[in-house]
């Protein structure tokens, strides 16, 4: 192994050495940790204290989609194409790190923006109601533009912004109708970075005032809806915002109340949910396996959706519920292929699974398909789920070694022994497989199997793994016994909040020690059965969340 | 003659001469610094460069190069001074022969170079696996920032070169990334942001022939469009406003956001300059390729397919100079799903299943894979050198560059690399080029592939003398590459 020779600038973040694998790999400290050394080379790259939260995060596509589609199309979805896509790869796709304009995003954008304008504009007084014979239409404009830009912005307009598109507004009006000339400044507030990057500056204060600063209302109001509704705060929000309400617990809590039992925080809390379990990444349903067909697919994806809903919406499951329900949801197709009985027709319908078999969302055929490979079982994906996204344990890069020899003879768990046996990789691999291992009982389909098939004959699967490195330690057979632990580790429904944290600050806490996470985390666990739109809801009402290291931000000038 | 612009329409030069006194002083010290090679001076064609990413280590290196069994095996020294460990061999030595991964490449052996050994540092502290890093490492020489979420510290070559050569010749398209199926970026952006190719053709097709400009076949609607691109381009002037207050209160890192949009208006502008003010240049000057058909992207059947538009793109592209920096993702590495199910492969596990087989059978269709995306490279390589370019083809000042995140078993240490063409910019083809060996092991002799990123950097005209994370005693270009 290369040890002592120069690796850049990250030579100065302490070493983990293989032999002492623990799998717990924390992040520097953020305070403690000396900065990088300036690049050599390429451009230099400026601001990268670990601790600096980015002020100002884009909208991921999606955001986009939706806001666009509430503020301008009464709701109705726009028949675009979809966004450039982000590679959200174990994390989610709203991370800060990842989304930046380019020429991809803009080009979208100026498409789509076209589009909603032209719309929008034909029933540009559904949106300001003014009178043109009576007030004239460059009242009527400016009114437009106050109205509606309150809403593409969350915030009310300065009056520069009200300058700039009142004097577009007329400028356009010389070579073109009042309908064509509001939306081109529609045009201009949805291409706007005022409208693409959410603020969470907070107010203007005077330089030295402190370390920390709040995030103003109208930012709050931000934080709230793109986290439940994945889009722009709705009027009676802004209200709030504006009456002060958000900046006091009672207020949040009850905007936040108000918020939930609106159908469309579904949309939040079920990409939250979706993204962290991983279901339906491009690529993942292709199995060499002749009912791995689209159709298929779309089922199992459907049924994580029903099962999700049921459990969180319907049942406000717990942590444990979450990993222990037996409910599901089976149309026909699905049946057959999965092999339970007595559901027929395409429409899904409740069903009861076998409870020995059952481990609420570990055992979603959707789940389990995303973390198999095109045939059989992968004790590395399903162990590298576990740990780090279920307990948080970051793990080292692997030591180059060479590869365990595939025999298609040799069962899966026999080959992945090697791992084991070679000193270089047992270190982390003793971590890794046993979790694994206990789901060895579900296929590539998610289908329940006792049996590996070979090349040549069968072995009989046990189930058998170990969990190491949690606070529920042991041995345990089968997928469900792993849940019931998950169910009581506390590790884990910690580890759960801080996966919610990291999609509500666009940000990992996964990963990352910061005292303000610790407070939001501890925050969200203080009941002791805690349920998934409870936990998210103590996040968004804990004032820690709109609170702001100080440091990334050009202070405003006297 | 030769001039900073060489190879651009006239309209273009006019515009960019007609930019004001104040970029003028920064204008001649990089373009002398564009013009090193007194070989691509004298073609006065334009300088390309194209990275193809070509996942996946070698296994055990069978079907690269030697023979399907073996490394090549050379068994006489070739020591030559500044690097005793370097070994060249001409593909006229009988021992040197294309493995199977590397035969599409046997029509083009004349511009060819094979290299192999070449290292980057592997972290064993930093994020992401031996692919995670080497994706990240390939193309900006260095690692992930630490708890970055994947951002890296520095600007992948491609963005880098896009940077610079943009404020020469003003191209459409500074770069175009492009990519098949990526599941990891191995593009970054000038604040380290991922750069993640845009994978539908459709979409690429519009935004680089969509018909900004007038067919002239249909006055009226013809007017229509013109009154529309201006619309277009007064919404841009609000917004561009609009970013110079945003901008204002932000730190260096949210800053970069919002320059990363300004850059993006920018270039949307001059393409939009250039369909108002010359509005049907854009409709003859070069040839389209047909467009595209909807294609679903995400399935992994349509792979080929894809592939295939893309280079097509890719020529067309070249053929109107609207970009001369492109970067193609090819698929993604440390994630499993990245299923084969196409031809000639025809398997439903996934690249990286394959690349860990070790059994005959297994290993067999992972070398097909491999053979599969070096045939991408080498058909681009084929069409450029179809058309004609400067006394040569467009080959001859287009280096393509296939490079991969990992070496042989896993690691970082022991890299291989394709470069096909580059004529002009000084390449001397032919050749099977080693530094160190598998032997050696990290960190003994191999030298860094950084070094290689110098050497292209100076290729196409820049003056660096160091790319990515400085490593004791590599620095400077590769010895013996180009030349």
């Amino acid at each position: 192994m290369r040890l002592g020779r120069k690796a850049g600038a990250t030579a100065l973040v302490p070493m983990i050495l293989l032999s002492g694998c623990t799998g717990i790999v924390k992040g520097s400290d953020p305070v403690a940790a000396k900065p990088p050394e300036p690049p050599v080379g390429g451009p230099p790259l400026g601001g990268e204290e670990p601790a600096a939260d980015a002020r100002v995060r884009r909208l991921t596509a999606t955001e986009i989609e939706r806001s666009i589609e509430d503020v301008f199309l009464a709701g109705q979805r726009d028949e675009g194409p979809p966004g450039p896509r982000v590679l959200a790869r174990e994390s989610f796709d709203n991370q800060i790190a990842n989304l930046t304009v380019g020429a991809d995003l803009l080009d979208w954008l100026v498409a789509k923006s076209e589009r909603a304008a032209a719309k929008a504009s034909t029933r540009w007084s559904t949106f300001a109601p003014c009178d043109v014979a009576a007030h004239g239409e460059a009242a009527c404009a400016r009114t437009f533009i106050t109205t509606v830009g309150r809403r593409t912005f969350r915030r009310p307009l300065v009056s520069e912004e009200i300058t700039r598109l009142t004097g577009l507004y007329a400028a356009t009006r010389k070579a073109n109708d009042h309908a064509t000339s509001l939306a081109t400044v529609i045009e201009a507030m949805l291409q706007s970075p005022q409208f693409l990057f959410r603020s969470e500056l907070g107010a203007p204060q005077a330089k030295g005032a402190g370390n920390f600063v709040t995030l103003t209302p109208y930012e709050r109001a931000s934080v709230l809806s793109y986290a439940l509704w994945q889009s722009a705060p709705d009027d009676a929000l802004l209200d709030a915002a504006e009456g002060g309400e958000l900046a006091t617990p009672d207020g949040l809590k009850t905007s936040i109340a108000r918020m939930l039992a609106d159908p469309r925080s579904r949309r939040g809390v079920m990409a939250f949910l979706q993204q962290w379990l991983e279901i339906d990444t491009p690529g993942a349903f292709v199995k060499d396996d002749p009912a791995a067909t689209p159709a298929i697919r779309a089922a199992v994806v459907e049924q994580a959706r029903l099962v999700l809903e049921d459990l969180v919406f319907t049942k406000s499951a717990s942590w444990k519920g979450l990993l222990s329900s037996s409910t599901t949801f089976l149309n026909g197709p699905l049946a057959a292929v999965l092999g339970a009985k007595g559901v027929t027709g395409d429409a899904f319908a409740r069903t009861t699974g076998d409870a020995s078999k059952s481990a609420g969302l570990l055992t979603l055929p959707a789940f389990l398909a995303a973390h198999s490979p095109g045939k059989g079982s992968s004790p590395i994906f399903f162990g590298l789920f576990v740990r780090r996204r279920m307990l948080c344990l970051e793990m080292p890069s692997p030591p180059a070694a060479p590869f365990p020899k595939s025999d298609p003879n040799v069962s899966t768990r026999e080959r992945y022994r090697q791992h084991t046996d070679d000193p270089k990789c047992r270190a982390c691999h003793a971590l890794i497989d046993p979790i694994g291992y206990g789901f060895e009982r579900f296929d590539a389909l998610g289908r329940y199997r006792e049996v590996e098939t070979l090349a040549q004959g069968t072995v009989p699967l046990s189930g058998e793994g170990q969990l190491l490195d949690s606070d529920v330690d042991g041995p345990f057979i089968g997928v469900t016994a792993l849940a019931a632990r998950l169910g009581e580790s506390t590790m884990a429904r910690s580890c759960f909040a801080k996966q919610m944290l990291t999609y509500l600050l666009g940000r990992s806490a996964a990963q990352t020690e910061y005292a303000g996470d610790e407070r939001l985390v501890d925050g969200a666990l203080r009941a002791p059965d805690t349920d998934a739109t409870s936990m998210i809801a103590a996040l968004l009402g804990n004032e820690a969340l709109f609170t702001r290291d100080a440091r990334n931000l050009m202070e405003a000038k006297p | 003659m030769s001039t900073p612009f060489a190879g651009w329409s006239r309209r273009r030069v006019l515009r960019q001469l007609a930019v004001g006194a104040g970029a003028v002083p920064t204008l001649a010290p990089l373009g002398r610094a564009f013009l090193p090679n007194a070989h691509a001076a004298s073609t006065g064609a334009p300088r390309r460069v194209v990275f193809i990413d070509v996942p996946l280590g070698l296994g055990g290196a069978d079907g690269w190069i030697g023979s399907d069994q073996h490394f090549l095996d050379i068994p006489s020294h070739t020591p030559l001074h500044d690097s005793p460990d370097r070994e060249v061999v001409p593909f006229t030595d009988p021992r040197v022969k294309l493995g199977t991964m590397l035969t599409p490449f046997a029509p083009l052996i004349g511009d060819l170079t094979v290299m192999q050994y070449l290292q980057c540092l592997w972290r064993e502290n930093d994020t992401g696996s031996t692919h995670g890093q080497g994706a990240v490492l390939g193309l900006t020489g260095s690692g992930f920032k630490p708890n970055k979420d994947g951002t890296a510290q520095r600007a992948s070559i491609d963005q880098y070169l896009a940077s610079k050569v943009g404020k020469i010749v003003t191209p459409a398209f500074p770069s175009l990334n492009l990519a098949v199926s990526p599941t990891t970026a191995t593009s970054f952006a000038l604040d380290g942001t991922p750069v993640v190719g845009n994978q539908d053709p459709v979409a690429v097709y519009g935004q680089l022939f969509g018909g900004l400009a007038n067919s002239g076949a249909d006055a009226k609607a013809d007017a229509a469009r013109l009154a529309r691109l201006a619309r277009r381009k007064s919404v841009l002037d609000v917004v561009t406003a609009d970013l110079s207050s945003f901008r204002k209160r932000l730190g260096t890192e949210d800053r970069a956001r919002a320059d990363a949009q300004l850059d993006a208006i920018r270039a949307l502008e001059r393409r939009l300059g250039d369909a108002i003010t010359s509005p049907t240049a854009g409709a003859s000057a070069c040839a389209r390729p047909a467009r595209p058909m909807p294609i679903d992207v995400d399935d992994s059947a349509n792979i080929p397919k894809l592939a295939g538009i893309m280079t097509d793109i890719v020529v067309a592209a070249f053929a109107c100079d609207l970009t001369r920096i492109v970067a193609i993702q090819n698929y993604g590495s440390d994630y499993h799903h990245s299923q084969c199910n196409f031809d000639p492969i025809n398997t439903k596990e996934s690249y990286h299943s394959l690349s860990h087989a070790t059994d005959a059978a297994g290993y067999a269709k992972f070398v097909a894979l491999k053979k599969f995306f070096y045939g991408r490279a080498a058909e681009l390589a084929m069409k450029l050198k179809q058309i004609p370019e400067a006394g040569g083809s467009m080959l001859d000042n287009t280096l393509i560059v296939a490079h991969a995140e990992l070496g042989t078993n896993h690691t970082l240490d022991q890299l291989h690399h394709v470069t096909i063409g580059g004529k002009n910019l000084g390449v001397r083809n032919g050749r099977y080029m080693k530094w160190g060996g598998p032997e050696q092991g990290h960190g003994v002799n191999n030298l860094e592939h950084n070094r290689l990123l110098v050497s292209i950097l100076n290729m196409m005209g820049l003056p660096d003398e160091q790319y990515g994370d400085e490593v004791e005693g590599n620095r400077g270009p590769l010895p013996g590459f180009p030349g």
